[in-house]
């Protein structure tokens, strides 16, 4: 398993698009993958799950990838959640 | 306690004991309130396409005093779809504007009595659920993160997407909703 820490810098939050990106993103790696908030643990391939926890901009999260291809998830997590999410 | 209440009421208990159509009973101290009205939900709507359903969200919006233009408000709900599809899963979907025109927070439901065609779900199934939220231009940050959560963590209930499907009462609907909102 590895992690990272990263800062969400969308003005708006992880909202609908930005967390349908993540999702669909994460979901080409057969790793799990798990976003971690002050709050709660979630889903990082649910699009839902990530909606639901409402992870404001500015908040620190931890992504965790869990697998085969962890390594290449993490790396690709991180650049698409520093570079705004398409945003 | 208002007239609505006391019949949304009686219609949640007599849901509640139909198997067919389950239904949480309203507190009987305390129903639901926040930002969903009885007036705020359209039933027995029949949209051919996800536009139709947008406009008539925007008219009603406008005629319910809550946004003063239902040209821009059907734009800000294109230009939101333009990014990408907010149909959801198990025919619900969740539109939103943040726009100028729009005076207060909001949210509308609507209920098609057909599958709404040309729009795009996470899961393939077609829109028959629209639950549009509306926030000002001043508030579209904190607001619109947090209700999009909310009805993100909504429509993950199973429960939730059941009762809103089989539910044909204006005032149950909004209790449910609004019970979510909190």
């Amino acid at each position: 398993m590895v992690s990272e820490k990263v800062t969400l810098v969308n003005p708006q939050g992880l909202h609908m698009r930005p967390a349908g990106l993540f999702a669909s993103t994460m979901g080409k790696y057969s790793c799990n993958v798990t976003v971690v908030t002050p709050e709660k643990e979630v889903n990082g391939k649910s699009p839902m799950a990530l909606m639901a926890a409402g992870i404001p901009c500015g908040t620190e999260v931890e992504v965790r990838c869990d697998g085969a291809d962890e390594t290449d998830a993490l790396a690709a997590a991180i650049e698409l959640i520093k570079s705004g999410l398409g945003e | 306690m208002r007239i609505r209440d006391m019949v949304a009421r009686a219609f949640c208990k007599r849901a509640e004991n139909d198997q067919a159509s389950p239904m949480e009973p309203v507190d009987a101290a305390e129903p639901p309130e926040g930002p969903v009205s009885a007036e705020e939900v359209l039933l027995g709507c029949s949209f051919a396409t996800r536009d139709d359903a947008l406009r008539a969200l925007s008219k009603h919006a406008v005629d319910l005093g809550i946004a003063s233009d239902p040209d821009e408000l059907m734009d800000a709900f294109l230009e939101r779809e333009a990014e990408g599809t907010t149909g959801m899963m198990d025919s619900f979907a969740i539109p939103h504007a943040k726009s100028a025109s729009i005076s207060r927070v909001a949210v509308l439901v609507a209920k098609s009595r057909r599958d709404i065609g040309s729009w795009e779900t996470m899961d393939g199934v077609p829109v028959r659920v629209v639950i549009a939220l509306l926030v000002p231009d001043d508030q579209a940050n904190t607001e619109h993160l947090r209700m999009l959560a909310k009805m993100a963590e909504a429509l993950m209930d199973e429960g939730f997407r059941t009762r809103l499907r089989r539910s044909d009462d204006v005032a149950c609907i909004a209790a449910e909703v609004n019970r979510h909102l909190r």
